[in-house]
């Protein structure tokens, strides 16, 4: 039971960063490597903020506007520097290592002591059990954070984001700044991870300068998951496949464990999760008759 | 009287200058558009004719010239931003429109063009009756695909559809740049006459790109033919309304042997001097 619990709760944690990757990814089209540096700045600026006496909450909002930021960072390099944008977001995360030791003053930074925003709530509710009432604030926090990109996905900036990604030419002979709609998608989809960074190192209970490594990989996994599992043809529901895809990712790593999994292969594993998964419908479509594509003229 | 609604004067442009692969595409263009004129533009490949019109619209910084559009200068403009006064339609019937979004996604784009967009969301209930009678103009049955993904569609609706958010917002100028090209003839028909239905109904100054003679002589009240980056024949008023494809033809050819007559000048010389 316990194992399911948290294997939920870190599934809720990290559907943020598959909802950035999301964002990121499939709706604006750009492979954002800022991701692994946005986790552990989201959790160190949050942990610094908690130090300092600012409270969870404040200190978890902070740590989306940091995440916030260096999405904007990145997207600034990219479409006013026409660099990469690949290597837009490895320069800033390369860069955001730096930052993050500065802020946490060091590697590692432990949090006991301080009430997260969970003890907070429990608290607030006068004594509940506290996992369960983990659970029931990342099912709120996180279904509302979908739930509101579900929503401004068909608003005016929205669907301009959206364009930018699908259709840049399109995009720009529709009045559409596709330079800045890209860093405000960039910053949005960086939001949800540097969130994602503050609420996992509060649950853990420490932030560590290591934890965003591989965030990216483990985002594209749940992307993908997501897709296959529950993937519709419109917006709202893919933002819930992204969702849902990293719950059930995170469940699924966690019977492999039970089952025996040496945990140091999760990453190898993922990786070629996701390798597979982006490989191989093309080499299925080599050795099957070529299917109908959409009609010509 | 009014200004005219497109100006272009000295507008020249090289590509890779200072390469072996440098090639003039622009020459020297000057070209007015009074209000409402609907001039199509004629030329062979590499005469700079996709050239004029990716300047005009901003996605091609030319090297010099100024270009005006009613009376604003828009030389230094973006393109998106140039997109506030000048609709465009593509010759790939996947540039003009988003695969990935429905129908009414598409459309609602088209109707903010040229408008702040924010957070307000066009695909109420009330909006989406506006769009759906909109996009049953075109006479396609696809008010009753609405919510289909753009992508499921086919060339001809999706330029169709193109042509018709270009111009939902109405346009100061619309350019079209050979928006049949890649278009099976009965499609190509069929944008055509619905090219000719909204350009006359909304009155638009358009400037139309095409490879097609037949086209040009139906099609405008205005012809102008490039040859090697320039302005070779400008036909208009009687000009133009007698114009056959055969006269147009034979300009072509007289353009042609100018320039054979030109090489073997050349050579000559070469010849005779080096």
């Amino acid at each position: 039971m316990s194992l399911l619990l948290g294997a939920l709760t870190v599934g809720l944690i990290l559907a943020l960063v598959s909802l950035g990757v999301f964002l990121s990814f499939r709706v604006l089209r750009s492979l954002d490597l800022t991701t692994d540096g946005t986790f552990t700045t989201g959790a160190a600026v949050m942990g610094a903020v908690l130090m300092a006496g600012g409270g969870p909450l404040l200190a978890t909002i902070a740590g989306g506007v940091a995440g916030m930021l260096c999405g904007a960072l990145t997207g600034f390099i990219h479409t006013r520097w026409r660099v990469d944008v690949i290597l837009a977001g490895i320069l800033v995360a390369t860069a955001l290592y730096s930052v993050d030791i500065w802020v946490m003053r060091g590697g590692n930074l432990s949090l006991s002591g301080h009430p997260t925003l969970f003890d907070e709530v429990a608290s607030l509710l006068g004594g509940l059990p506290p996992d369960p009432v983990t659970l029931v604030v990342l099912l709120l926090l996180v279904f509302g954070i979908g739930f509101f990109f579900a929503t401004f996905a068909v608003t005016d900036l929205g669907l301009a984001l959206r364009a930018t990604g699908s259709s840049p030419r399109m995009a720009k002979a529709m009045a559409i700044d596709t330079g800045l709609a890209t860093t405000i998608g960039l910053a949005l989809a960086n939001g949800c991870i540097g969130l994602s960074g503050a609420l996992f190192a509060q649950y853990q209970g420490f932030v560590n300068i290591q934890m965003g490594i591989g965030m990216i990989v483990t985002g594209l996994a749940s992307v993908i998951l997501g897709e296959a599992l529950y993937s519709q043809r419109n917006i709202r529901r893919k933002i819930l496949a992204s969702l849902l895809g990293a719950i059930t990712f995170r469940l699924l790593i966690a019977v492999a464990l039970r089952a025996g999994m040496d945990p140091n292969a999760l990453k190898l594993v993922t990786a070629i999760f996701v390798l597979a998964a982006l490989t191989l419908p093309k080499v299925f479509r080599r050795f099957s008759a070529p299917r109908a594509r959409p009609a010509h003229g | 009287m009014a200004e005219p609604t497109l100006t272009v004067e000295g507008l020249a442009h090289t590509f890779h200058r200072g390469t072996r692969f440098e090639t003039t595409a622009l020459r020297r263009v000057d070209l007015t558009l009074e209000h409402g004129a609907f001039v199509v533009v004629l030329g062979s490949n590499g005469s700079g004719k996709s050239t004029l019109l990716n300047a005009i619209a901003g996605s091609l910084e030319a090297e010099s010239g100024t270009i005006t559009v009613d009376g604003t200068d828009v030389t230094r403009w973006p393109g998106h931003r140039r997109a506030q006064l000048i609709a465009r339609v593509f010759q790939d019937p996947f540039a003009g429109t988003a695969s990935d979004m429905s129908v009414l996604e598409n459309m609602a784009i088209a109707s903010a063009r040229g408008k702040p967009r924010g957070l307000h969301r066009p695909l109420r209930a009330s909006r989406r009756e506006e769009l759906q009678v909109a996009v049953s103009t075109i006479e396609m049955g696809l008010e009753d695909r609405l919510d289909t993904p753009m992508g499921l569609l086919s060339g001809g609706e999706r330029q169709a559809l193109t042509l018709l958010m270009a111009m939902l917002v109405r346009p100061n100028l619309l350019l079209l740049d050979e928006h049949t090209a890649a278009l099976d003839p009965r499609s190509a028909e069929q944008l055509l006459r619905l090219t000719e239905a909204f350009v006359a109904g909304g009155k638009l100054t358009t400037l139309m790109v095409t490879h097609s003679l037949p086209q040009a002589v139906r099609l405008g009240d205005r012809i102008l033919m490039m040859h090697r980056g320039e302005v070779a024949y400008d036909l208009s008023g009687v000009q133009k309304r007698r114009a056959r494809v055969e006269d147009l033809l034979a300009r072509f050819e007289e353009l042609r042997r100018n320039d054979l007559l030109d090489d073997a000048a050349a050579a000559l010389i070469r010849e005779s001097y080096v």
